[in-house]
């Protein structure tokens, strides 16, 4: 019972990483980014094919950080450069990445059992490592946010026009931004890959619902209107989040029915903040 | 340094008549230049051109003799107007404002802002409004007067040589805007800044200005120097409003 409690719990820190990304670029640059469609399988099938060549499992997370990044990267430029909304030049990407991912495994799934990876088969090591991973993210972002560079990466989110005015280059801002949270979408794909010893296409299918709905979660119990608050916001939503799915599916209903509950989830968590603004 | 307007016109599409024509000026470096005109003659306008926010349809804008791109000019001069929702950032704190202030035309690094709490409390603290206490509230639970206080700070400590004030006090109270206008008076004094300010206050054009220039339908019909400037009054400044509006009304009835 511990043991399936520890993976739920394993399974919403990973998923808060994917929170994550789409936190920054939304709440800090007002940019709502659909990226993590794309980082996040491509994160894990870089690292699936990595490990499954033997390479070092630590050094295979990296380089799907990387690989997330540029995905990310790709967002912006033609956000930037091509003047298309950032919504459209997401759902761009995550089309291009599907191809991607399919020439990088070769095929459409693999499996990469028996191989060198991070995990153990202790899952309180995995939730260890996975803390450490989390907070060692979350609390260079919040540090980061405290340096000159951090000052002027907020101010692009909350007043364009003052940024303009000041000298703040928007572009570099968003790629920055952009960059940091798919590295970490990609991160969390490569993950969950060594953790499940398997790697399918189609696994980023609905990422960003999942990881939106966390956000909207934490905000909702913890509000964002602080810097503190708004960092803690998706490890919270996520965790929660995760134990809502765990409790439907213990409660009968079908895996194929959460995306139907996550949706209502959504719209729930949205009508009741609507209410409470109206109050 | 000093600012130069040679034949300086603007027309945009959709206004049927120009908003500046023919504007001939020349501010000599540490000037106080009080614009005044009534609504619609083209103050906002030249402010905007001389900033580089707008371009001129015709004419050149000089800087010590030499035209300087838009944005190179944007960097050289601190723009300031009432409007506080670009002047400042609501959900950071005043400290945060600041520093982005200051830091503007460096490369930003990795180092903690919070080094220059000590340094901006002080600068602050010689403002005489107490405002110094507010530095690590959030902008926007300030009241409009403050942030506009804090705007003016951000405004005439940018190190620029040229100040544009367009009306920056005149969404205050009128004990709040004295302090600000004396504060904004002396800080100009002191640093040798280069300002032009566009006011709707004749009394603050007559006490502050150096030189007061009159703004009517895009063109610049009086221009008062120092010793002409001695002998005006608050009536006299009056009665030549009525007189530019008279001839319009007439004109138009005509």
């Amino acid at each position: 019972m511990t043991d399936l409690l520890i993976v739920g719990l394993i399974q919403g820190l990973i998923l808060s990483l994917v929170a994550y990304g789409a936190m920054i670029p939304l709440r800090f640059l007002d940019f709502p980014d659909l990226t993590s469609e794309a980082s996040y399988p491509i994160g894990a099938s870089i690292c699936a094919i990595l490990v499954f060549y033997d390479y070092n499992p630590y050094l295979s997370l990296l380089i799907a950080a990387f690989a997330g990044a540029l995905a990310g990267l790709i967002t912006a430029l033609i956000n930037l450069r091509l003047k298309i909304n950032s919504l459209l030049a997401g759902i761009i990407v995550t089309a291009m990445s599907y191809s991607i991912d399919l020439r990088i495994l070769g095929k459409s799934n693999l499996s990469i059992f028996d191989r060198n990876l991070i995990f153990t088969n202790s899952s309180l090591e995995t939730f260890i490592l996975i803390i450490f991973i989390l907070l060692l993210v979350t609390y260079s972002f919040y540090l980061f946010l405290k340096t000159e560079l951090g000052l002027k990466f907020r101010a692009v989110g909350l007043n364009k026009n003052f940024a303009k005015k000041y000298n703040i280059s928007i572009a570099k801002y968003t790629i920055l931004g952009l960059c940091f949270g798919n590295a970490l979408c990609g991160l969390s794909g490569a993950i969950i890959v060594q953790m499940q010893q398997y790697v399918d296409v189609g696994m980023g299918n609905g990422i960003v619902i999942h990881a939106l709905a966390s956000l909207m979660l934490g905000e909702t119990i913890l509000g964002n209107d602080s810097i503190k608050k708004q960092i803690a916001a998706p490890l919270i939503g996520a965790l929660l989040y995760q134990q809502i799915q765990g409790f439907a599916i213990y409660s009968g209903l079908a895996s194929s029915d959460l995306k139907l509950l996550t949706a209502i989830i959504i719209l729930t968590v949205i009508a009741l903040n609507k209410k409470q603004k109206l109050v | 340094m000093i600012l130069e307007l040679k034949n300086v016109g603007l027309s945009f599409q959709e206004s049927s008549g120009p908003i500046l024509q023919s504007i001939n000026l020349k501010v000599q470096e540490g000037e106080f230049l009080a614009i005044i005109g009534c609504n619609g003659s083209g103050k906002s306008s030249l402010m905007k051109i001389i900033s580089g926010e707008y371009c001129q349809t015709n004419g050149q804008v000089l800087i010590n003799s030499k035209s300087i791109e838009d944005k190179v000019r944007n960097a050289m001069i601190s723009h300031l107007t009432q409007d506080i929702s670009i002047s400042t950032i609501g959900n950071m704190t005043v400290l945060e404002n600041i520093v982005l202030c200051m830091i503007k035309d460096q490369n930003a690094t990795f180092n903690t802002y919070n080094q220059y709490t000590e340094a901006i409390t002080k600068a602050l603290a010689s403002m005489n409004t107490g405002i110094e206490k507010f530095i690590s509230q959030s902008m926007s639970s300030l009241s409009g007067g403050q942030r506009q206080m804090i705007a003016t700070f951000m405004s005439l400590t940018s190190c620029k040589k040229i100040i544009l004030l367009d009306e920056h006090t005149s969404a205050l109270d009128p004990k709040t805007q004295k302090i600000l206008m004396e504060y904004t008076s002396k800080l100009i004094k002191e640093k040798k800044l280069t300002a032009l300010m566009v006011t709707h206050k004749l009394d603050d054009a007559i006490k502050y200005g150096d030189r007061i220039l009159m703004l009517h339908k895009g063109q610049i019909v009086e221009d008062f120097n120092s010793s002409s400037k001695a002998r005006l009054t608050t009536d006299k400044l009056l009665t030549l409003f009525h007189k530019y509006e008279d001839q319009t009304l007439r004109a138009e009835n005509d």
